[in-house]
């Protein structure tokens, strides 16, 4: 059991990117078979097309020895002979083309597959994670991960995945075709390249380090914007316009500072990479004189270097490019395995045990300790025998674990030590869904979807009909209100559920509750939002609801418990009284003392 | 596009210098090809010129340096200037948005304005980095190649220019299918991330109810829409690229094929081909260039227009021309005068025709059912919104004739969502007034009942409140928030449902605090009759109108509604 408490500590940040990209290599190796496709297709289309000038070089050599050695019988067949070649040239890219349409629509098949994949396993990993993970990270960081990140990724993948085949297997072909020409040309060609590499080698380096810095600034000002607009109302309420902007402002600097230098080295490479294209240029045309003046190369010859070697930097530029493209795709999918690797939630026990729905269900917990953090105990050593249809009253002032026991029982947070039983088994023995599956929570924050009310009351049950829902919003005092709306059951809740009041919010989160009909009913300040005067026709119903379910109700009004077959009185953690009203208040303790407090004002 | 106007203003001479360097780039670029067709015709002619060679050479190898400086600076110059846009434009937006009131945030929902301030200023300055350069780069080298190969072979020109006209008429094409699907993408994009926001929120009712599945479906929905939309994008775009290579390929055979009937015939001499081969190329490459820009331009557009929408609301409430300051010193009174209002997608009145006013020391409760139009007072008293019709006035002035800061500097409000920023509590604390003293903090909480819990806590005031306030209980954060107001030190408190999470033994003895508290007057929203039982006056509200005014034994008599409800709660209420 203690091992769930190391499970939410945060984990340092390895900044392993060499890991991350093979975490992201993974992901691809579904495809092999396809890959090794496109790279057949790939290759033989850029094979295609680096032959063209070549083959054009030969029109150049026919005109320059025509031209050298006048002979004016021979031209019109060395036309002919032009044309033949000019023909065959059009037609290599031409297929060249087709195979290199016909491998970029493979790939965007692939990539869109892979990011659809991510996208899947990072949703599923969001319903898997403990929820003290969302505690201990800001949702708005989460968010970022699940959205930006993988918007980066996305982009590598169906962009930059095809110019890093084509612009290797480019490289490797021209290399291949300019040692053909002349052995001694290519040599002066390809002893730059080791010296470009290491000066790519040196830039890239520089700017992984801001990339990841970017990244992160991007994560701090998307969580400042979420929180600044989400709480908007009080920024304009206390006047703090100014302060807020300046605070924003702030990250903004540092986001722009980072961002900018990252950006400018990563542009860099593509000028530095084209400098050395043209010195290279500049040598071969000089070593290229010096050669046809020795006439060791013809002029043909000379013309299809030059476009190689003009050539040359493209892909090598492409390759540079994403070099930097990578670092990008390794920082966001660092960020995003780093999400991907989290403890999940303690898995459900292979042979688990199946509730006995005709079974009454008896709760007991057994010297249970559980804390949020290390510092202070959150529950201690907490005893409890709960019998079915039981009514149990939690009360005790703010903060002192109320909700806590509620959690544990449901296992949203798994205890430190003891036990919780359900008809004297743990719960841990039983599958999380079957446990949960048995309880209704209506809590004091109520929650609404972007839908229609049809859809959010039905929302625990798949199969009800229309007649169950009705009977629900009848039973919850939601159908009024519901009827009166334009739509009716069709009305949209909108983004943040504005278009509805907080009690009426709160009544359809009532409805929910008896559509699902569970056998246990948790009701965490149910009514706080709700008027006293729907709040008594609510409580009418709810009783009804309750007859033969156990029920925890967590109040601070203690008008709204009396009736509770058991009251429990907690304070930091510890249950300091127990018994129902009339007892607690001829104990003239603690019960006593909050009971007539709320009466003070009265007199 | 006047902001963007407004920007190239700004950094005019960035501008200007990103232009001289790109000037001098292309230049150089433009002479390479010069000088090697003229070595070339000089050997071609067996005009052997030692001299001639070398010179030319020395003067390739400088240009190709030149060039390479000129382009680093450009570079150095363009990515700063197009963050630096981005950085402003973000403060512009955020401050709009800061700028905007409730009525304005309404239309676009803020996980929009969300999306809008992040995601579409990444995507804007993407484009910048990227196009800063190229919109100047490509058209100078496109002129200047078209020039030089002109001065080369002349009649050769229409070769080039048909092969544009094909990379034109491909792009439109490719504009017209792509541009609506990248509209789409946008929205499928929010939707993602309306859904994972929603799950965020909803965590724990997601996982009570094991609708884990159901929503792991929700999202799979729009996945799938969304990864169909981008490979359909995805295979229009990466097809362009080949495309675009073939045409400059056949460009080049065409080339030859027309030189070298020329040549033959002696009109033309090789060197000129192959210097003309070379600027086709160039210009088409700026032309690819510039398409490139133009096929990542429509993300950019939908970027911006959502970023311009921003920009472009006119807020609807604004600030006098001759605001009235003088007279708010002393506070005497709040009054709503046949005040009536509509939120702009309802159909019926939330509002209609409310009278009543608050006085100094008094505490004024407002009480009604949930939807009454309780909260909504409050915000039209803020000016979150405009009324309909009617006046809100204070001290007799009506409040669109005062500054909103100014008006709001006299109002402590404790909202129904408890709202603390991450940080410390202290900060939080002392949000409203800056130079608060201790003492005043200190008594401050005293009266919220919270003093006790931030000096048995192991940081006291400098406790850090986690993002969305997650290491506080319910009532903690309440209980602060109403700290929060009170440190303010306003002439009007209001407590909007801010007691809903205190036990009543809090309640009672923050309420009896707050008695204690001089020169304010205090307004207390709830649904509760036991919060307001011993207000100095009753307003209540029954679907949008005043249905009594008085204290609570006037209204037990007067106002039926009222007695009724009075009755619901203290009528001994069973379980619950």
């Amino acid at each position: 059991m203690m091992m769930n408490r190391h499970k939410c500590k945060k984990t340092a940040r390895a900044k392993n990117l060499k890991g991350s990209i093979l975490k992201l290599l993974n992901y691809l190796k579904f495809y092999k078979s396809s890959f090794l496709f496109v790279l057949i297709l790939a290759t033989a289309s850029n094979i295609l097309s680096t032959l063209g000038p070549k083959i054009l070089s030969k029109a150049t050599n026919i005109l320059t020895s025509e031209f050298l050695n006048q002979n004016s019988k021979k031209i019109n067949i060395s036309l002919l002979e032009i044309n033949k070649i000019l023909i065959n040239a059009a037609i290599i890219y031409f297929l060249s083309l087709l195979l290199s349409i016909l491998q970029s629509n493979i790939i965007s098949d692939i990539s869109s597959k892979i990011i659809y994949k991510l996208r899947e396993d990072i949703n599923r990993k969001f319903h898997c994670l403990p929820i003290c993970y969302f505690d201990n990270n800001s949702h708005g960081d989460i968010l970022s991960r699940m959205t930006n990140d993988v918007e980066t990724i996305n982009q590598t993948l169906s962009q930059n995945f095809i110019q890093i085949t084509t612009a290797v297997v480019s490289i490797i072909s021209m290399t291949i075709i300019i040692f053909t020409i002349n052995i001694k040309l290519a040599f002066v060609t390809i002893f730059i390249v080791p010296i470009s590499s290491l000066i790519i080698f040196l830039i890239t380096k520089q700017t992984q380090k801001y990339f990841v810095k970017q990244q992160n600034y991007l994560g701090n000002i998307n969580s400042k914007i979420q929180e600044d607009f989400e709480n908007h109302v009080i920024i304009k309420s206390y006047n703090s316009e100014t302060k807020t902007i300046k605070e924003f402002t702030k990250i903004n600097n540092e986001l722009y500072k980072n961002s900018w230098i990252s950006n400018f080295f990563s542009s860099l490479l593509i000028p530095i990479s084209q400098v050395i294209s043209n010195i290279i240029y500049v040598f071969v045309c000089i070593y290229s004189f010096y050669l046809i003046l020795k006439k060791e190369i013809l002029i043909g010859d000379f013309q299809a270097f030059i476009s190689y070697v003009r050539s040359f930097s493209q892909p090598v530029n492409q390759v540079s490019n994403i070099v930097n493209m990578i670092q990008q795709t390794a920082a966001a999918s660092e960020r995003i395995f780093e999400f991907l690797e989290q403890n999940e939630e303690s898995k459900d026990i292979k042979d688990n045990l199946f509730f006995n729905s005709d079974l009454k269900k008896y709760i007991e917990f057994k010297n249970v300790n559980f804390s949020y953090s290390k510092n202070k105990k959150t529950i201690e050593n907490l005893n409890l025998k709960i019998k079915s249809g039981q009514k149990v009253a939690i009360v005790g002032p703010t903060g002192s674990g109320k909700t806590t026991i509620m959690k544990l029982l449901m296992r949203f947070y798994d205890i430190d030590s003891g036990e919780i039983l359900i008809n004297k088994k743990n719960i841990l023995l039983y599958k999380k869904s079957d446990l949960r599956n048995l309880f209704s929570m209506v809590m004091q924050d109520s929650w609404l979807f972007n839908g229609t009310i049809l859809e959010n009351i039905s929302y625990p049950k798949r199969n009800v009909n229309l007649q169950q829902i009705k009977k629900a919003t009848i039973d919850s005092q939601a159908h009024d209100f519901i009827n009166k709306l334009k739509n009716k059951y069709q009305t949209i809740i909108n983004e943040d559920s504005e278009n509805i009041s907080a009690g009426q919010k709160q009544l359809l989160n009532i409805a929910r509750a008896f559509v699902a009909n569970s056998e246990i009913l948790i009701l965490d300040e149910a009514t706080s939002n709700i008027d006293n005067y729907t709040e008594k026709l609510i409580q009418k119903a709810i009783n009804k609801l309750m007859t033969n379910k156990t029920c925890f109700i967590i109040a601070h009004r203690l008008s709204t418990i009396e009736n509770a077959d058991l009251i429990l009185v907690i304070n930091d953690g510890k249950i300091i009284e127990q018994g129902n009203h009339k007892q607690l208040i001829k104990n003239k303790k603690f019960y006593f003392d909050l009971y007539n407090s709320q009466f003070s004002s009265n007199n | 596009m006047p902001i963007l106007k407004k920007y190239f203003i700004r950094y005019k001479i960035s501008f200007i210098f990103i232009f001289i360097f790109l000037f001098f780039q292309v230049l150089c670029d433009l002479k390479l090809p010069d000088c090697t067709a003229g070595i070339i015709n000089t050997i071609v002619k067996d005009k052997i010129n030692f001299n001639f060679v070398f010179k030319n050479s020395i003067n390739m190898l400088f240009m190709a340096i030149t060039s390479g400086i000129a382009s680093i600076s450009s570079i150095l110059i363009s990515t700063r200037v197009a963050c630096k846009i981005v950085k402003d434009l973000r403060v512009e937006i955020f401050e709009k948005i800061i700028s905007f009131n409730s009525c304005e945030l309404d239309k676009f929902g803020t996980s929009s304005l969300i999306t809008r301030c992040t995601n579409d200023t990444n995507q804007i300055q993407n484009f910048l980095i990227m196009s800063s350069r190229m919109l100047f780069y490509a058209p100078m080298m496109a002129i200047g190649g078209i020039i030089m190969s002109s001065k080369h072979a002349k009649d050769m020109f229409w070769i080039i220019f048909l092969s544009c006209l094909v990379i034109f008429i491909t792009i439109v094409i490719n504009l017209f299918f792509t541009l609506p699907k990248f509209k789409l993408i946008q929205k499928l994009s929010d939707k993602i991330n309306l859904i994972l926001r929603e799950n965020l929120s909803g965590l724990l009712v997601v996982r009570s109810f094991s609708k884990e599945f159901h929503e792991k479906n929700r999202f799979d929905k729009i996945n799938k829409e969304i990864t169909k939309m981008t490979l359909f994008v995805n295979r229009i775009m990466t097809s362009i690229m080949p495309f675009m290579f073939l045409i400059m390929n056949i460009t080049t055979v065409s080339v030859i094929y027309v030189s070298a009937k020329n040549i033959i015939e002696d009109k033309f001499e090789i060197g000129n081909m192959l210097a003309f081969i070379q600027y086709s190329t160039q210009v088409l490459i700026s032309f690819l260039l510039l398409s490139f820009v133009i096929s990542i331009l429509p993300g950019a557009i939908i970027s911006f227009k959502r970023v311009l929408e921003i920009l472009e609301t006119k807020n609807i409430i604004l600030d006098p021309i001759k605001p009235i300051t003088n007279n708010l010193e002393n506070f005497e009174s709040i009054e709503f005068k046949n005040v009536s209002f509509k939120y702009e997608k309802e159909d019926k009145l939330i509002l209609d025709n409310i009278n009543f006013d608050v006085e100094l020391d008094k505490i004024t409760a407002i009480v009604g059912q949930t939807g009454s139009g309780k909260t909504t007072i409050i915000k039209l008293l803020m000016r979150f919104y405009d009324v309909n019709s009617g006046e809100i006035l204070i001290n007799k002035i009506n409040i669109k004739k005062i500054k909103q800061s100014n008006l709001r500097e006299q109002i402590g409000y404790a909202s129904q969502k408890t709202v603390l920023f991450s940080g410390k509590i202290i900060e939080n604390l002392k949000y409203g007034n800056d130079s608060a003293s201790q003492k005043e903090i200190d008594d401050a909480c005293k009266v919220s009942q919270v003093l006790n819990f931030i000096n048995n806590s192991k940081d006291k005031f400098d406790f850090l409140i986690s993002k969305d306030a997650n290491n506080l209980s319910g009532g903690q954060k309440q209980r602060l928030s109403i700290a929060r107001a009170i440190i303010k030190k306003p002439k009007i408190l209001i407590f909007d449902d801010s007691f809903s999470a205190l036990d009543f033994k809090t309640d009672s003895k923050i309420r009896k605090e707050l008695k204690k508290i001089k020169n304010t007057a205090i307004l207390i929203i709830s649904q509760r009759i036991s919060n307001i039982i011993d207000a100095d006056k009753i307003i209540f509200l029954e679907k949008g109108k005043v249905a009594g005014i008085g204290t609570h034994k006037e209204l037990l008599r007067t106002c039926k509604e009222y007695f009724k409800m009075v009755n619901s709660q203290t009528n001994n209420v069973k379980i619950l």
